[in-house]
């Protein structure tokens, strides 16, 4: 009995613990964050750029203000300092409220910034106690964090969740990878794998979200375009779901689109006789056909082997590609191939992880092996026949 | 020691009490000499205008006989008929029968007669309404029942509406309810039990119940605490309420109100104890559950899923009434983290320019919104438009317009409000708990709120209502009592009365759905 009143005390006083915080200030006295941007300046100072909504002119319906539907919602202020927590400060110079972090859904680094290194932005996030661990980091590929910041959209007038809304729905064609504040911080910690990064360009008059940029230790070293993102989407298993174009077989000038439903990948590591692994990816690939260029008559049973082949063969040199690419040119083991040796032979990592990016992955043998099976045709059989 | 100082007062009142309330209570004979009578009447209906006496005599001897009743209050027609005429035409022999027996049994026409022998009780009879017939050189005197009090028809009930049950309602005469009761429990086992409470008032007070289904320790209660009321008048069920209930004080109802006979017989068949008194249309009964104030007749007369549903929209409505102003302050000024960005981009878009702290603009309009309520109570019904166009015109659409309150929490205020009204038992309670959470949220936000609903969770789980734990039959648990709670299972389903309360030997209310074989198709 009395064991338990002790029990209901407990759980009582937790309650308490887990109501949060208790300094009260209004939502009226902060500035509200949308997106927040970092660059390196060419003298070594850190300009920290944020993106402050103006809630009347941003509300969901406009209101009955008359806010006009040209007029900009947000304001992009930016402070340059030496440090980045005095940067944040000392935006208080030119800010009348309180920044409040929480709610920014996307932090932007610069590519100046990326080149020198991303482990101070991100340590002062983690450090931070009002931002979200589920904060996007995304790179500005070729242009400054202020330059995306200050970007309108025609379609959202908060353009911070614009770009993180952008990242997270083109996830699903596999062409570019979201990633969270401890996704981040995990790659850059992790033994034997290195970060990638989603980017984030200029394109005429709006932004894209394609490809990803690729870390070495935490500086930026290079950038995959949209195939090579997705042979390493496909290689480390994260694809959800794609549209893989192969050449139609009857047809060799047009091209067919085979939509991927379900990718799984399974490593193996083989251990021979030398001292460099050996590395085996088998992916099996489930999909559908999407759509169909000219009127090839689906029935036959060859045409569909015929068209898994073709898919399996398109995503191998995809994978291969992108695998070449990590090995000979950025010498940067973003699959994660060393956490993989690391975690079967501790003992000989401990010997090779002072060289490995630089001597032995290079020379690994990855074999790619992928199989693909076709099982739907959508929702019709034949294609509509044109008169 | 306010309590006691009172105690002490009270004490000392008794003690100073006019004497002549002790002799009302005293059990002074009619005296045999009927100007005796005559002069105690006289003395004790001093300057009462209203009070009548006519002194009749019969055919063939010359007995004085007073008939003394209160005029206006009964019915002069059946006086006269029946009793008047009927004395003065009847020939009184006196051989076998005194001449008492001799009037009740062969010329007093009324069914309503009754023999009385103390001064007091004829009082109690002239002041109800009924004639009293005082012989000379009797010592006992004759009550005859020729009331005709106003009386208001049975109606349906304003406060309670219910839409496939009976429309019928009490009214404010003890007789029409019982009689209301009794049409509904056809069985002898339904006890009547009168009392009367109050010395000035005289009020009658009927404690109802079952016998064989209710616990006799609560019965036992109930005629207690009802017996130990002192007071010089009852005009309502709250006097009374306020009397017997647990605790001096109590936050929350523990003693339940009805207008709908339905409802109350079919608390009675639980195995509750009802107590109808004289001049109010609305009954109590107890013991009275937490639980009983989600619950309407209208559950248990349609069909079970929606009663369901309804149930659990009660059960939302109860703590959004209560949460809902407070957790829209704590989120806006303490706990904005937990706020999706662009929910919270309209928040701070309405809060923009607005001069008050969310707290001052809640309980502003927290206090229009009880304002307009109250108003619309208490005002006459001809000006009632004026308040709603007022109300909702002017200051919800004009202080949002006027930048004095934010649309959402014009919302929020507004909805809490709708919400207290699903539930009439709780909404008074609701009403002020909900200005209390809102000042301690201010203060300490989510923290405050956990804080308080703790406390008044240990509140409610030491209350009990007659003996009952009042969280029965959640703590203590009872699974069969659950089925008809936040849910609401098919009557057929009910097989036990509420354990907690029906007497344990006669627990068994349906033996359930019998599998028929009418239902096959032939």
């Amino acid at each position: 009995m009395r064991k338990k009143r002790v029990i209901y005390l407990v759980i009582v006083a937790m309650l308490f613990a887990l109501s949060g915080c208790w300094g009260a200030k209004d939502l009226t006295e902060y500035s509200i964050l949308t997106a927040l941007g970092v660059d390196k300046e060419q003298d070594g100072k850190i300009t920290f750029s944020v993106q402050i909504i103006k809630p009347s002119s941003a509300k969901a319906n406009g209101g009955g203000g008359g806010g006009g539907g040209d007029q900009k919602s947000f304001e992009v202020m930016s402070n340059t300092e030496e440090t980045i927590f005095a940067t944040i400060r000392g935006m208080l110079k030119k800010l009348d409220k309180k920044i409040y972090h929480s709610p920014a859904p996307v932090i932007v680094v610069g590519e100046s910034f990326a080149k020198e290194g991303i482990g101070d932005i991100v340590d002062y996030v983690l450090r931070d106690h009002e931002t979200q661990y589920k904060v996007l980091f995304v790179v500005a590929k070729g242009t400054t964090a202020r330059k995306i910041l200050e970007q309108k959209y025609e379609l959202s007038k908060v353009s911070g969740s614009y770009i993180a809304d952008t990242l997270k729905s083109y996830e699903s064609n596999a062409f570019t990878q979201e990633k969270m504040l401890l996704d981040v911080a995990k790659d850059l910690v992790a033994e034997g794998k290195e970060a990638t990064l989603p980017t984030i360009s200029i394109v005429e008059d709006t932004t894209e979200t394609q490809g990803l940029a690729v870390f070495l230790k935490d500086k930026l070293v290079g950038y995959m375009d949209k195939y090579e993102t997705r042979g390493y989407m496909f290689a480390s298993g994260d694809v959800e779901s794609t549209i893989v174009e192969v050449d139609n077989p009857s047809d060799k000038e047009k091209k067919m689109a085979i939509e991927v439903t379900k990718a799984t990948t399974k490593d193996k590591l083989q251990w021979s006789e030398e001292k460099v692994p050996k590395f085996k990816l088998s992916i099996e690939i489930k999909g559908k056909i999407g759509d169909q260029l000219s009127g090839t008559e689906l029935e036959e049973d060859m045409l569909m082997k015929q068209l898994e082949q073709s898919c399996s063969e398109t995503v191998e040199k995809e994978v291969k590609a992108s695998i070449d690419k990590f090995q000979k040119q950025y010498k940067c083991d973003v699959l994660g191939l060393g956490g993989k040796v690391f975690d079967e032979k501790p003992e000989y990592w401990e010997k090779v992880k002072e060289e490995w990016n630089e001597k032995i992955y290079p020379q690994i043998e990855i074999e790619v092996e992928v199989d693909t099976k076709i099982s739907g045709t959508g929702l019709i059989g034949k294609s509509i026949k044109i008169k | 020691m306010l309590v006691n100082l009172f105690k002490k007062n009270s004490n000392q009142k008794d003690k100073k009490r006019p004497c002549y309330i002790d002799s009302l209570l005293s059990e002074e004979k009619i005296p045999k000499e009927i100007e005796k009578v005559k002069k105690i009447l006289y003395e004790r209906f001093d300057c009462c205008s209203d009070f009548a006496v006519r002194e009749v005599e019969c055919s063939n001897n010359n007995i004085k006989i007073l008939i003394c009743y209160i005029d206006g209050y009964v019915d002069k027609n059946i006086l006269s008929e029946s009793v008047v005429e009927a004395i003065q035409k009847s020939e009184i022999k006196t051989n076998t029968l005194s001449i008492v027996d001799f009037l009740a049994k062969r010329v007093i026409s009324s069914n309503d007669l009754v023999y009385v022998e103390t001064i007091q009780q004829s009082m109690d009879g002239i002041l109800s309404g009924d004639a009293v017939i005082f012989i000379d050189g009797a010592d006992q005197a004759l009550k005859v029942g020729v009331g005709a009090p106003a009386k208001r028809s049975v109606e349906e009930p304003a406060s309670e509406v219910s839409v496939r049950g009976p429309r019928e309602g009490f009214t404010e005469s003890l007789k029409t309810n019982c009689i209301l009761l009794r049409k509904k429990i056809k069985t002898s086992q339904l006890k009547m039990e009168m009392l009367k409470v109050g010395e000035q008032t005289g009020t009658d007070i009927a404690i109802c119940y079952i016998q064989g289904i209710a616990q006799e320790e609560i019965i036992d209660e109930v005629r207690q605490r009802v017996n130990a009321i002192k007071i010089d008048g009852v005009f309502a069920a709250g006097y009374i309420e306020q009397f017997i209930q647990d605790g001096k004080l109590s936050l929350f109802p523990v003693v339940g109100n009805s207008e709908k006979p339905d409802k109350v017989a079919a608390k009675l068949l639980e195995g509750r104890v009802g107590i109808v008194i004289d001049g109010t249309p609305t009954v109590m009964t107890v013991p009275y559950l937490f639980i009983e104030s989600l619950q309407t007749t209208d559950d248990y007369y349609g069909e079970p899923y929606f009663s369901t549903f309804t149930r659990l929209l009660r059960v939302m409505a109860l703590f959004t009434s209560i949460y809902m102003p407070s957790i829209y302050v704590a989120l806006s000024i303490f706990h904005q983290r937990v706020v999706p960005q662009k929910l919270m981009i309209t928040m701070a878009a309405a809060r923009e320019g607005i001069p008050f702290s969310a707290f001052v603009e809640a309980m502003v309009m927290i206090i229009i919104f009880e304002v307009l309520r109250e108003a619309g109570i208490r005002m006459p019904k001809a000006i009632g438009q004026a308040v709603s166009i007022v109300g909702a015109i002017v200051l919800g659409d004009a202080a949002v317009s006027a930048g004095i309150a934010s649309a959402p929490l014009i919302i929020v205020v507004a909805f809490a409000g709708i919400c207290s009204f699903i539930n009439p038992p709780m909404m008074k309670i609701g009403s002020l708990l909900r200005i209390v959470f809102l000042i301690v949220t201010n203060l300490l936000g989510i923290l405050g709120l956990t804080s308080l609903t703790t406390i008044i969770g240990i509140y409610l789980c030491n209350k009990k209502s007659f003996g009952v734990p009042y969280l029965t039959p959640f703590s203590p648990l009872n699974l069969e009592d659950l089925k008809d709670t936040i849910i609401s299972v098919p009557v057929w389903a009910m097989f036990r009365r509420p354990k907690s309360i029906a007497n344990p030997k006669n627990i068994i209310r349906t033996t359930g759905r019998s599998p028929s074989k009418k239902e096959e198709k032939p």
